[in-house]
């Protein structure tokens, strides 16, 4: 049956779900790559196909198509756009009035916390989890909630909707304010600094070494693109680094430091 | 497509060693002093990069399962085998598989150290002293840190000791195994390196492989360590490639802890002989 899933885009197909065998216990994923499709597996759980024109979930019963879809449902969907010729990468995107800023960094550096807290505060979610760049710049719109840790700072504050998901670790999706799809303006790496005080955040310049991060960080597509992927968007580039405590990195963004965050990137990057 | 192969080895026992040894050797160069060159980690960012998938929202056993996937499937090497360095135990992970199980195909090398020169080493590498060393050699010291963290086996609780470390790999059967002392390395750096090299099925002579150890010698790679900076260095202070010796614990470590090493370790260490 078909199911709508968190993504607003209205050109990605909707998850089919679809009774099936789970994949058998094995020590490795199942994978499965052909030029038509590809399906990676969850053992005993289930698993999902993606082809240029779908994504299905296949699982025993409703309820594992439910968390299939919660685990790998995001690397099927940038299977999809990548095979597409989308540039899809890992991050999040606000944007204000017609400008998008792409927020970048490893897992778990505080994108989508920023983002959120962006969207607060006068700026508008495009898109969270993935990043979606289609060839003219233009990042797509693709999602009205950031999912964060459910033990994380910001998942923590009150008032705004929020979904528990059906992941293993405990992770929600919590509803903000979106926006529509706009042009990159500027590109922000964002890392951890050892240095105590404030947040640095330096402009760097978008030159090939800037250009090989930005490659690096793109997801490669399974499946052939159906046209040849997006390039690399012209947009001003900046290294976030913000301050942590001890030795250990903080893997959530708290509220305040955010809120600095957003002070800062409004007054430099509009 | 590329199998993995296995670099596995308690910390400081010359698995960085061997891995400068193997690229000075396919590039008939110098080694770069970038680990991403050196061969391939074990880390999550794999996971990430190929498959594009968050370990968030993973359990355990998915996660490992994933990860498996992502070992097996990246991209090809110069050679026959992707070359993964691990300081992981051959331990289950909690899908009741072996952490690092890997498809047929698959090898591994094993290096292994006199334990009372690791534990000096150890101890220079952390900053810590040598009786914190040996104690978390003997797993009775929960260390947390980078190279810790990746050591930690799943389903089982605390560190595990130098001893258990070498047992797992050595009595695994899963992965066609070579197992390689660091001492015979230093002893005979050209043939062991030939050894190495017939293991991972790089074509090679044995000239190549002189002109490889000249270019990996310890003097040389602290030398450039020194005036280049190495990206594993503990800190901006003491240095990665220290001295490579082989029975300087023989100056350096206090005779108790000598005696304890022996008493915790001496089963272990008389079957590969460091012990008569």
């Amino acid at each position: 049956m078909p199911l709508a899933f968190s993504m607003k885009h209205p050109k990605i197909p909707l998850f089919e779900f679809l009774e099936a065998p789970a994949p058998p216990q094995n020590p490795m994923a199942h994978y499965e790559r052909s030029e038509t499709h590809v399906t990676l597996g969850i053992p005993r759980l289930g698993s999902i196909q993606v082809t240029h024109h779908s994504i299905t979930v296949m699982a025993p019963d409703f309820q594992k198509c439910e968390d299939i879809r919660d685990r790998i449902g995001e690397w099927a969907q940038a299977q999809w756009y990548a095979a597409q010729g989308y540039r899809v990468m890992r991050g999040a995107a606000v944007g204000i009035h017609d400008t998008a800023v792409v927020i970048l960094g490893d897992q778990r550096c505080g994108a989508s916390s920023l983002a959120y807290c962006l969207s607060q505060r006068g700026w508008g979610l495009i898109s969270d989890g993935l990043v979606i760049i289609d060839d003219a710049g233009i990042v797509q719109a693709t999602a009205d909630a950031v999912t964060l840790d459910a033990n994380s700072a910001i998942a923590e504050t009150p008032g705004s909707s929020r979904t528990k998901l059906k992941t293993a670790r405990e992770r929600i999706r919590i509803e903000t304010n979106g926006h529509a799809e706009a042009s990159i303006g500027h590109y922000v790496f964002v890392g951890v600094s050892r240095r105590e005080g404030d947040l640095i955040l330096n402009p760097i310049s978008l030159d090939s070494n800037t250009e090989l991060a930005l490659e690096s960080l793109r997801f490669q597509p399974l499946l052939t693109p159906t046209k040849s992927v997006a390039p690399i968007s012209p947009g001003k580039a900046w290294l976030m680094a913000r301050p942590i405590a001890g030795v250990d990195l903080t893997p959530f963004m708290p509220p305040e430091l955010a809120a600095a965050l957003m002070v800062t990137l409004t007054e430099r990057l509009v | 497509m590329a199998s993995t192969a296995w670099l596995a080895s308690y910390p400081k026992s010359g698995n960085t060693w061997i891995r400068a040894l193997l690229m000075a050797l396919e590039t008939d160069d110098d080694p770069q002093l970038d680990l991403t060159r050196f061969g391939v980690n074990e880390g999550n960012a794999w996971v990430d990069d190929w498959l594009g998938i968050s370990l968030s929202n993973l359990d355990d056993s998915e996660a490992i399962a994933v990860e498996r996937l992502s070992w097996a499937k990246a991209a090809p090497s110069n050679s026959g085998y992707l070359r993964r360095k691990t300081h992981h135990p051959w331990t289950d992970a909690a899908d009741g598989f072996p952490a690092r199980w890997q498809p047929p195909g698959a090898r591994a090398i094993y290096i292994i150290r006199d334990p009372r020169a690791v534990a000096v080493s150890w101890a220079h590498h952390l900053g810590i002293s040598h009786e914190d060393a040996v104690t978390s050699m003997e797993g009775r010291l929960q260390l947390d840190n980078e190279i810790t963290r990746t050591m930690t086996p799943q389903r089982t609780t605390g560190s595990m000791s130098w001893s258990d470390h070498v047992v797992s790999w050595r009595d695994q059967d899963v992965l066609p195994q070579l197992l390689l002392s660091y001492e015979q390395l230093s002893t005979d750096p050209v043939s062991s390196l030939m050894a190495i090299a017939s293991w991972l099925d790089i074509v090679c002579d044995r000239e190549s492989c002189a002109r490889a150890v000249e270019r990996c010698s310890f003097d040389r790679l602290a030398y450039r360590e020194a005036t280049e900076g190495f990206g594993e260095s503990p800190s901006g202070v003491r240095a990665f490639f220290r001295r490579g010796s082989v029975d300087s614990w023989r100056e350096e470590l206090s005779p108790a802890l000598v005696a304890r090493i022996e008493d915790t370790h001496g089963p272990v260490m008389r079957d590969f002989g460091y012990l008569p």
